[in-house]
C-alpha cells in the first residue's frame, strides 16, 4: 500500500481539495493528517496583542515625518531625458541665434506693423527699404526656423521652458564658464559684423 | 566674464526680444488642485499618485496596511517596540522603492515581502524578545475563567516560542500561511521560492511544531 505524500497530507490537513480515498483505509496517514490539523488549530489560537488605538495615529505621524525627510520617489524626480535635453539645447540655440539676429539689425527699421514678441518688426511698405536682407533669404532665420520646427512644445513645456520677462540672462547664468565664453565670443563676432554693415 | 556678458546684453538686446526660462517648482499637488480624492483611489492609483509627487497618497497606503504590517513584524520579533520600529522601517523602504512596485502582486503582498526581509534581518541579528507578561493587553478577569485564560496564555506563549525556534524560511512560511492566510503561491512570491518548496517547508515546520508543543 502506498501512503500519502507530504503534499497530500498537508492538503488534507488544510482541507484543500477532495480528501484522497486512501485516507479512509489508512490509519497511519489519517493520524498524520489529524496531527497536523491539531498543530494548525493550536497555532491559530495565538493572536497578536492589539496596540492602543492612539498608537496608530502616532505611528502614521512617525512614518510621515520619516518620509518627509526622504527624497521624492524616483518617478517624481525629473530624470535625464534625451528629448528634453535636445529640446533644451534647441531652445538655447534659438535664444543665441535670436540675440545674434537682433544685433545684426544695427539700424532701426521704420515700422508700422509689429510682430509678436520675439519677432522682428516688419518694415513699412511705403517707408525706407530695410537695411537687412529679406528675412526669407536670411540663412540665420532658416536655421532658426529649422530648430524651432524640431522643438517639441510639450517637451519644452515639461522641461520648464516658458517665455517670460527675464531675458536670456537666466539661461546664460546656468551655462558653464566655457559655454558663457563661447556665447560672448559669438555675440562679439555678431556685433563686429553689425558694425561693419 | 559675467560683467562682459551683462554689458553686452544690456546694450544690445531690446526688451521685447528677451526670453526667460522659468523652471516651475516640483508640484506636490495636481496642477489644477482638484485631483481626485485619495480615499476614492484604488491601490495602483494611490501608488501612481504617490509617484507623481502626492506624498499624502502614501499616508493612505500606510493607513491601509499598517495593522497587517505591524502584526507580521510582531510575529517575528515578539514585542511591541521592535514591531513598531520594524513597521516604520518597512514603510520607509516601501516609499524609497515605490517606483519598483510593478503591480504584479497586490500592494499588500509587496509590503509583506519587505516586512519579511526586514524582520528576518532583525531576528538574524538579535534573538526575539517576547513581550513581558505585564505588557500584554489587559483582559477583564470577571468575564472569563481565570484558569482557562491562564492556560490559553501559556499555550500562546508556547506556540510563539516554538515558532521562534523554526528556521527562518519555515518560520516565515508558518506566519504568512497561518496568521496572514496567504496562499502557497503568494508565499512563494514573497520568499522567492517555488510553490513546492513552500509546501515542503510548511509541512516540515508543522511537523517540528508538533514535536515542540
Amino acid at each position: 500500500m502506498r501512503h500519502l505524500s507530504s503534499d497530500q497530507i498537508l492538503d488534507s490537513a488544510e482541507g484543500r481539495g477532495e480528501p484522497p480515498a486512501h485516507l479512509a483505509s489508512c490509519l497511519a496517514c489519517r493520524s498524520r493528517v489529524e496531527e497536523l490539523k491539531q498543530v494548525l488549530a493550536l497555532a491559530a489560537t495565538d493572536s497578536v496583542p492589539e496596540p492602543s488605538p492612539l498608537f496608530w495615529n502616532h505611528f502614521s505621524e512617525r512614518v510621515r515625518d520619516a518620509i518627509a525627510a526622504e527624497p521624492a520617489p524616483l518617478s517624481a524626480r525629473p530624470r535625464f531625458s534625451f528629448a528634453r535635453t535636445a529640446s533644451l539645447a534647441a531652445a538655447l540655440a534659438i535664444i543665441v541665434i535670436g540675440v545674434a539676429v537682433t544685433m545684426r539689425t544695427a539700424e532701426p527699421v521704420n515700422s508700422v506693423v509689429r510682430g509678436p514678441v520675439g519677432l522682428p518688426e516688419v518694415a513699412d511698405i511705403g517707408g525706407n527699404p530695410p537695411l537687412s536682407p529679406p528675412l526669407d533669404d536670411d540663412p540665420t532665420w532658416v536655421v532658426m526656423g529649422e530648430l524651432a520646427s524640431q522643438l517639441n512644445l510639450e517637451d519644452a513645456t515639461e522641461a520648464g521652458l516658458t517665455t517670460g520677462p527675464d531675458a536670456a540672462e537666466r539661461a546664460i547664468a546656468q551655462m558653464s564658464e566655457q559655454e558663457q565664453r563661447e556665447v560672448v565670443e559669438l555675440l562679439q563676432a555678431e556685433l563686429q559684423k553689425a558694425n561693419r554693415l | 566674464m559675467a560683467t562682459d556678458l551683462n554689458s553686452i546684453l544690456a546694450q544690445n538686446i531690446k526688451p521685447e526680444w528677451t526670453v526667460s526660462i522659468v523652471r516651475p517648482e516640483q508640484s506636490l499637488e495636481p496642477e489644477d488642485g482638484t485631483g481626485p480624492a485619495l480615499a476614492e483611489l484604488d491601490e495602483p492609483a494611490l501608488v501612481a499618485a504617490c509617484l507623481a509627487g502626492r506624498r499624502e497618497a502614501f499616508d493612505m497606503i500606510v493607513e491601509l496596511h499598517r495593522r497587517a504590517v505591524y502584526q507580521l513584524c510582531y510575529r517575528f520579533v515578539g514585542n511591541h517596540e521592535d514591531a513598531s520600529d520594524l513597521s516604520q522601517e518597512v514603510f520607509i523602504r516601501a516609499f524609497r522603492g515605490l517606483d519598483r512596485f510593478r503591480g504584479d502582486s497586490s500592494l499588500g503582498t509587496w509590503l509583506y515581502r519587505i516586512a519579511v526581509n526586514v524582520s528576518l534581518n532583525k531576528v538574524s541579528a538579535k534573538q526575539p524578545q517576547t513581550e513581558p507578561i505585564d505588557a500584554r493587553p489587559h483582559i477583564d478577569s470577571r468575564a472569563v475563567d481565570p484558569s482557562s485564560e491562564l492556560l490559553r496564555g501559556e499555550r500562546a506563549a508556547q506556540v510563539r516560542a516554538a515558532i521562534a525556534c523554526l528556521p527562518k524560511k519555515q518560520r516565515a512560511t508558518v506566519i504568512l500561511r497561518i496568521y496572514h492566510e496567504l496562499s502557497h503561491e503568494e508565499i512563494a512570491g514573497i520568499l522567492g521560492s517555488s510553490v513546492g518548496a513552500v509546501k515542503t517547508n510548511f509541512f516540515h515546520a508543522l511537523a517540528k511544531l508538533r514535536n515542540l508543543l
